[in-house]
């Protein structure tokens, strides 16, 4: 775990990508909370009248889909997401500024294949009218619209890198 | 030859310094981009859904939900100030506080980076000021850290348990009594060491009185009471992991209510990290179950059965194999990334060897613990030098040595006794 260094000196961060943050962040820890009080709810109510929800599962898992991309996004953005830096951080400026592009493009491109490949599931759950295997049945489309969602969610925050490097380049 | 490319690729992405997912996910596709063209992708979305969707994983967010809210409460500090007086007396002192405080810690904790942060903090400052050996000091908190992947919760067992579908209730079952035995390894090596050379760790010479025993005791009881009832609830068979981190969040919350600790503030801060740590975790187990599926496809695993059983390795040398393998991937992949990769490859030679599934996950733990003692990724000397201006890496890595070799013998002692791994959760159902 490696706070992260471009290789560029750091830039008063663009409005928009700071208001997706923001949202992001408020909806990911009222999702987290959510988690939290829905299993403890679940303890309680099987502990105390016998009784159980029999969908906790499922929208936990749910949940955790979202936990996932959207906790990545902000870890990334962040610049906590998990690297290995004791090479990269040998290099010299330009070449950890060139890398961290190619690098934040690679990302983009993997997300890329990723959202089309969500996309595709969710639209054959879709076609196919699939719904999941307990007293909800949700239509699966629902829930696993959140995949393509939250893999977009960290390819914005890729291109954002992206663009406050070219910025930083534009200014010379 | 696809699985050697994708392995190259892999391991020279990481190196140069990608996000370990961002490498994972770029090798997965080109790994199944290799076998059978674009359509190799076509079953992502499929497995993708199949990975993220789990009600198991819930307990990763969870427990680090907890842990950071512990840690807002003054965690740290009151373990530190509550174990003080009774391990005071004993030769080295308070070195033991930061064994036994880790060894607590890891047990509301799942990770060891967070656990050696929170007792190096407080640790530190303190020791240094009463004159303690500035090595013997990093050891011990670099060597406490490492229980917290051992002592139950463990995000590491988790996401072994998810990789090769075993019961999580019984991995941490089995990680208990290891994660203590090895804390009294740590702690009757300090009490040598200091025996020998009393300079290392100046004795306290503070009275103090039946009150300030009570004092410190009811510092550590409620985090004790916390423990008990989410550990004695998975291993009761009352509640899944995930049900008991759940319970556990709203367990670190009365007690921060009762430290009077308890503020939006708190619990704001307390949420930002948990979605930073645990989205960052689950992503690498999300990324690396994709890998999985290509390694699955290409019958990687099976292959390595067939080779293994031709060389006719005894089970012996095969987990000599292992630690050798896991030391030198060790030193560019950091440990989950190294379980969520490695794991689903070598489990079928695993089985066909009849090694003990939950066996190995307590031996594969230990392995990584050792990694993370290991320059030049070794995440914990890191989190320990970095906790103090004035503790260089260099005297955290000459102070850790002793006890990385301490674990290499507790490594050789779980080949030969399996039954420290395997007792406990043979008593659970």
């Amino acid at each position: 775990m490696h706070h992260f260094d471009n290789g560029l000196e750091q830039e008063p961060a663009p409005t928009l990508f700071d208001v997706i943050a923001k949202v992001i962040r408020i909806v990911a820890g009222s999702l987290l909370v959510c988690l939290t009080l829905l299993v403890t709810l679940e303890v309680v109510s099987r502990a105390l009248f016998n009784a159980s929800f029999h969908m906790v599962e499922e929208v936990t898992g749910y949940l955790v889909v979202a936990l996932t991309l959207l906790g990545a996004g902000l870890s990334l953005r962040d610049g906590t997401l998990f690297r290995v830096a004791f090479l990269f951080d040998k290099l010299p400026r330009p070449a950890r500024a060139g890398l961290m592009a190619l690098f934040s493009l690679l990302g983009v491109g993997v997300c890329g294949v990723l959202i089309w490949q969500t996309c595709r599931l969710v639209a054959s759950s879709y076609a196919r009218g699939n719904v999941a295997p307990t007293v909800l049945m949700t239509p699966l489309w629902i829930p696993q619209m959140l995949l393509p969602f939250g893999l977009a969610v960290i390819a914005v925050f890729l291109i954002e890198q992206l663009w406050r490097q070219r910025r930083c380049y534009g200014r010379g | 030859m696809e699985s050697i490319i994708a392995f190259t690729v892999l391991v020279v992405l990481i190196m140069s310094g990608l996000w370990i997912q961002v490498a994972v996910g770029l090798s997965a596709l080109l790994y199944l981009f290799l076998m059978s063209g674009v359509a190799g992708w076509n079953a992502l979305g499929l497995v993708s859904w199949g990975s993220a969707n789990s009600f198991t994983l819930a307990a990763i967010p969870l427990f680090i939900f907890m842990a950071e809210i512990l840690l807002g409460s003054g965690l740290s500090d009151r373990l530190y100030k509550g174990l003080a007086p009774f391990t005071r007396r004993l030769p080295g002192g308070l070195l033991h506080t930061n064994i036994v405080g880790s060894g607590i810690f890891a047990a509301v904790s799942g990770g060891s980076a967070p656990t050696a942060a929170a007792m190096s903090t407080v640790a530190i400052p303190a020791l240094g000021q009463r004159g303690y050996q500035k090595r013997i000091i990093a050891g011990s908190l670099a060597a406490g850290g490492t229980l917290g992947i051992l002592i139950p919760p463990s995000i590491t067992m988790i996401i072994y348990a998810t990789f090769t579908e075993t019961s999580i209730a019984k991995l941490f079952a089995a990680g208990l009594l290891p994660g203590l035995l090895l804390a009294s390894c740590y702690s009757l090596f300090i009490i040598a060491r200091t025996l020998k050379n009393p300079a290392l760790a100046p004795r306290d010479t503070t009275r103090y009185t039946a009150q300030d025993y009570a004092r410190s005791l009811l510092d550590i009881l409620p985090f004790l009471i916390l423990i008990v009832c989410v550990l004695g609830s998975i291993y009761g068979g009352i509640a899944t992991p995930t049900e008991a981190g759940a319970v556990g969040v709203v367990g670190a919350v009365v007690i921060a209510a009762i430290y009077r600790r308890l503020s939006i503030a708190m619990l704001g801060s307390a949420v930002a990290r948990t979605l930073k740590m645990s989205g960052n975790v689950l992503f690498i187990v999300f990324i690396s179950m994709l890998f999985a599926y290509a390694t699955t496809l290409s019958g990687v695993g099976d292959q390595l059965v067939e080779w293994v059983s031709q060389a006719g390795i005894s089970q012996f040398q095969l987990l000599l194999l292992l630690m050798l393998a896991f030391a030198i991937l060790g030193c560019f992949m950091e440990g989950l990334g190294m379980i969520a990769i490695i794991v689903p490859i070598i489990f079928p030679v695993l089985m066909a060897m009849g090694v003990d599934p939950i066996w190995f996950g307590v031996f594969v733990v230990v392995l990584i613990e050792l990694g993370q003692l290991t320059p030049p990724l070794g995440v914990i000397l890191f989190v320990v030098s970095g906790s103090s201006p004035d503790m260089k890496v260099e005297d955290v890595v000459m102070g850790t040595l002793p006890f990385f070799l301490i674990i290499l013998a507790f490594l050789l002692m779980l080949i030969l006794f399996p039954d420290i791994v395997l007792w406990f959760p043979s008593l659970i159902q």
